[in-house]
Order: C-alpha cells, then structure tokens, then sequence
C-alpha cells in the first residue's frame, strides 16, 4: 500500500526531474508539514537470509586503507660554491659552481667540518644560501677548502653505505669538528694534526714566482689532507711512529688516492680525462698528476706525485711518501686495467666517461673496505693487498679483477710472484672476465722480501744502525689509546648552532 | 760528540740534511752548550713532551755519536707550522750548524 506518492516512479534522472515537464511535480516535498506521518512501502522486497549474509560477510573485509594525501617532500638542503676542479694551474676544467646537498651554515660550517681564517670566519652565505665569491680572496678560499674537504667525507661515507665516519677524536659521543685553515701562514706545506683537530693550509711564493701557490686552492692538496684525517679515524694506531714505513706510505697513497677518486666522482672531470686521454688513462693526464703547482715550485712536470708511475718497492726510499708511490702507483695501474676491461664490456651501453665514474667507485670502495680489514697497527701492504682479493671474490667481482690485483703488486715487488705475472708477458685476454694467471683464487700473497726495511718498525730500525730510540718519542698503540682518551675527555663543547643540532645528536649516536 | 741532524717529511715528502756538528772542531764552551742541548733533549721531561700526531708534518732525526764511538738516535716530529716553535734545544742545535757554515 503506498499512502504517499514520494517516489513517483518516472525515467527522467533525478537531477533533472525537477525541469521535467511530463514528471510529477516535487516541490510540495520541500513543504512536506512537519508531524505528517506516511507509510512508505518498499520498492524492493526484503533481503533474503543468504543476501543479508553474503551482505555482512562482505562488510567484514577490512575496508581498503584510504590513500594518504602526499605530503611534499622537504626541500633538498644545500649550498653552491665555486671550487677548483683541480687546482688554477689546470685549465682543462677550471673553477665551476658546484652543490654542497646538505645544510652549511655560515662559516662555511657543517655538523662535521669547520673553517677558521682570523679577520674572514664566520663567512656568511647570500640569500639563497650559496658561497659565492670570487676566486682571489679570504672568502673564496674559505669556501673552496670547506666545500672540498665536505665532498672527500662524503664520497667516503657512501662507500660506507651513508653511515658517519668518526674522526679519531669522535669517541664516547664526542661529535668535535674537523677544522680547516685555509691561508695558516707562509710555508711551502699542508698537514693534518690529530692533536689541533686541523687541517692546516700553507701559501708559499717559489722563487722567481710571480704569484703565491695557496695550498687550499689545489683539490689535490685539500682532498689528501682529508683522506689522513678520515683514515685515522678509521685506523687511529696508523700514525705511530713506531709503525713500519709501509704503514706511513699507506696513510700517504691513501691522502693521494682520495684525490683521484674525488676526481672521478665528479663526471665532468671524468668526461674532461676521457676527451684529453682518449679513454687511455696511461696518457698523460691532470688525474694522476698530484698537486701540480707545488710541484712546478719544485720544478717537477707531473705535478709533486705523479700516480701513473712505475715504481717498484726496490727503487724507492722509506720515507713515508716516497714509498706511498708504489702503492699509488698499482691502485692507478688496477683502476686503468678495470676500466679498460669495463669499457670494452660496456661499450654498447654507456658512455665510457659513466664506465669509469661506476669502476673508480667501486674500486675506491674495495680499497676502503681493505684498509679497514687490515691490522689495527703496523698494516703492511700485503695485508691490505690480500684483503682487497678477499672482499673481490666475495662480492663477485670478475676474477680477472683479482688477476689485475695480483699482477700490478707482483710486479711492483709488494707480493711475492706464485705464478707467472701474465701482465708481464703481455697475455691478458681482455675480454675473458674469468681470466685468471695464477691457478687457486686465493688471497694468501707473502711479502717477496719479509725482512725488506719497508716491513721493520722504528724498533727494527734502532737494530741496524746500533742506535737508542728514547721510549717517549715512540707511539704504542695503549698510548694512543690513551691520547684518544684525554681527547674524549676534554670535552665536547661545540657552540651552539640550532640549525645543526638535530644532526649533531644524530652523530653522538652514531660516535659510541 | 758528532751530532747529525735530518729533516724528512712534510706534504711534500723530501729527505734533507741539515747538517752535521762535531763538537771536537768546536771551541770548548761552544762544545759544552751542544752537548747540554743533546742531554736536555734527551731528559725525560723533556721526551715527556706531548709529540704532535698527524700527517704530513716533520720529523727530524738526530743521529748521535759520543766520544765512545756509540750511537744512538732521537726522533722528533714537529707540525712545520712557522707559528709553532721548534723544541728550545733542537732550534738552537740547527741555529749552531747555521753558524758553521
């Protein structure tokens, strides 16, 4: 029974029924007087029993979980600066704009690096938060040493999977910063100091010069600095002087290497190195000459240190740097092999300057691993060497990367020869990734010589000549231990900066 | 006494002599001051100096004969920063072999 004509049926859509001439007209609902009771009978009949509870089972599935509205993503922090691609005295690729892309405060100042120049510091950033100045001045230089020293840490740090790495005093939540001094005083020299948590860069004029050579303008010179302060807080019982000469040349290779790799991070300089080379990294390069202004000064053509050479063990001194030569020499020699196996390999599908950004990445990721596989004090070589085949095989890389390995350190007389050095002979097969020269893919290489000078500790030393050490001037490792103890203790105050307090607890959880 | 000093190091990693004092060419006080410089280096407070660590400083070797023909060696590294002294007695050991020459 229906008592009230509500719902007039009619084929007219509803949102139209109100202009339709041939439909009811609706408008009394409008005015339907309040308190007037109606019986409205049902258009459909009531629900089955099976309908009512294929009804409430479908209501028991969890309703679909609302898609969230996105929220933006914060905007990327970072600042510009001008840097040295390389250093002024390489024009192949200049001074260029580069971005920092995390917070930098005024100084230029970071959670982790600090900048320091009395009369300059704090240097303040422009509007857009960039350092932009010009190339010959305090606040250039500023600039250019923090943005420099900021990317070595970086690259280092992804090697390492993103995870902060401590300098050797961020110990029991110590989060203190490295400083750079950029224009320190009139001396030809650049050093890194654990005790004043420093890098300091020297200016000098050579003579008959028209100019002064600033240390802290060369890439080079700024990004070895850096790789002594980021492997000794990585291997703090490297710096003893009671460590072989071997050890002193690895902290040295390692500070020249990190300029090599920084180089090839960066892909208009590897783009600049493919054009000039010919994809031929044995050609003669900016890339493997090493502070090539300091050099000049000292009348050198391929800068102070030259990677690309080919020193062997026997025909170097054990001064720390001079030997670093040949361990340089073979990282240089095995990163040149990878990436022409790598280039040929990849030759269909990339360019080859992208070929060596991917091979010097994962090489200066071997070589890190290695170094921090390596024994905590007296580390020779060797060690490291055998660490590298061991962290090869394990992540898979082609065997003829091992082959590479061994064959640049036998022949540089680091490894003792188990097989013929197919290098040597000219019979690589460079498309075989499995080529392989010697018969067991094992990383137990011997030194050639075990009582070479280059192994001997300072105590070692002291025999040969029948000479006196005084206890003190040595460093045992209880009392590096020690040294790192007071630093810890001496406090962690670092001014306040709001702005950069939020990644400072982060390291204090990070720094244990 | 014949004292022989050597300076090695730095960022650019030379080895360089930088002179050899025998006390015996020396006038007898001239010969007593170098060797109170050497045994003042050699006193323990003053081994007990806090040696800077790092890299890329200098490290001077002072290689010691005494009159008995026997030799032994003190290591000294120093940061090569102009505005950081040398060690008093070692600064007037390389100011004496400045005068000989």
């Amino acid at each position: 029974m229906r008592a009230v004509d509500l719902y007039p049926r009619t084929h007219v859509p509803p949102w139209r029924r109100r202009e339709d001439p041939e439909g009811a007209d609706f408008s009394y609902l409008r005015h339907f007087p309040v308190g007037r009771t109606a019986v409205l009978q049902p258009f459909a009949p009531e629900p089955t029993a099976e309908f009512a509870e294929t009804l409430r089972a479908r209501r028991m599935v969890p309703l679909p979980t609302p898609i969230p509205v996105p929220k933006p993503l914060p905007a990327l922090a970072g600042s510009r600066f001008f840097i040295w691609k390389q250093d002024p005295s390489v024009g192949e690729v200049g001074r260029r704009l580069t971005l920092i892309p995390s917070l930098v405060v005024n100084g230029p100042r970071d959670a982790r690096v600090d900048t320091t120049l009395p009369g300059t510091t704090p240097v303040t950033r422009n509007a857009d938060g960039d350092f932009l100045f010009s190339a010959d001045t305090p606040e250039g230089d500023c600039a250019h040493t923090f943005a420099v020293v900021r990317q070595t840490l970086t690259m280092f740090e992804r090697a390492e999977g993103g995870v902060a790495i401590p300098w050797a005093w961020n110990v029991n939540g110590n989060t203190e910063v490295l400083t750079a001094s950029p224009r320190a005083g009139v001396t030809p020299n650049a050093y890194y100091s654990r005790n004043q948590k420093t890098l300091k860069f020297f200016y000098f004029t050579p003579s008959g010069a028209p100019e002064a050579v600033f240390t802290c303008r060369s890439l080079d010179i700024v990004a070895h600095e850096t790789g002594h302060a980021i492997l000794d807080g990585l291997k703090p019982g490297w710096l003893g002087t009671n460590n072989p000469p071997q050890t002193g040349g690895l902290h040295e290779s390692f500070g020249d290497l990190a300029a090599v790799f920084l180089a090839l991070s960066q892909l208009d300089q590897a783009e600049a190195l493919m054009a000039i080379t010919k994809a031929d990294l044995h050609q003669k390069n900016f890339l493997a000459a090493l502070a090539e202004p300091f050099g000049a000064a000292l009348g050198r053509s391929t800068g102070l240190r030259n990677a690309d050479n080919d020193l062997k063990l026997s025909q170097v001194s054990n001064e720390v740097h001079a030997i670093s030569q040949v361990f340089t020499g073979a990282i240089y020699d095995i990163l040149a092999d990878i990436f022409r196996f790598e280039r040929v390999r990849q030759s269909k599908t990339k360019d080859p300057a992208r070929v060596l950004l991917g091979v010097s990445q994962r090489l200066s990721s071997l070589l890190m691993h290695a170094l921090i596989k390596a024994p905590p004090v007296g580390a020779t070589y060797v060690d490291v060497v055998n660490a590298m085949l061991k962290i090869s095989k394990e992540q898979n890389d082609p065997r003829i990367y091992r082959t590479f390995i061994y064959d640049r350190f036998a022949l540089r007389e680091v490894v003792a020869a188990e097989a013929p050095i197919a290098m040597a002979m000219g019979k690589i097969d460079w498309r075989n990734p499995e080529f392989a020269d010697r018969k067991e893919d094992k990383a137990e290489l011997s030194h050639p010589h075990p009582d070479h000078p280059s192994l001997m500790g300072a105590q070692d030393r002291s025999g040969c000549c029948g000479t006196m050490q005084l206890p003190e001037y040595a460093r045992d490792q209880k009392r590096l231990d020690a040294d790192l103890q007071k630093l810890s203790e001496e406090g962690v105050t670092i001014p306040e900066e709001a702005l950069l307090a939020e990644e400072i607890v982060e390291l204090k959880k990070v720094f244990k | 006494m014949i004292i022989k000093i050597t300076r090695s190091g730095g960022f650019a990693g030379g080895v360089e002599q930088l002179g050899t004092i025998d006390t015996s060419s020396l006038g007898a006080e001239a010969a007593a001051k170098v060797q109170a410089r050497v045994a003042k280096l050699e006193r323990p407070e003053a081994a007990a100096r806090d040696q800077p660590i790092g890299a890329d400083m200098f490290r001077y070797d002072i290689e010691i004969e005494d009159e008995q023909g026997r030799h032994r060696r003190l290591v000294l590294t120093h940061e090569g920063d102009p505005s950081v002294p040398l060690p008093e007695p070692l600064g007037k050991l390389l100011n004496t072999i400045e005068g000989l020459r």
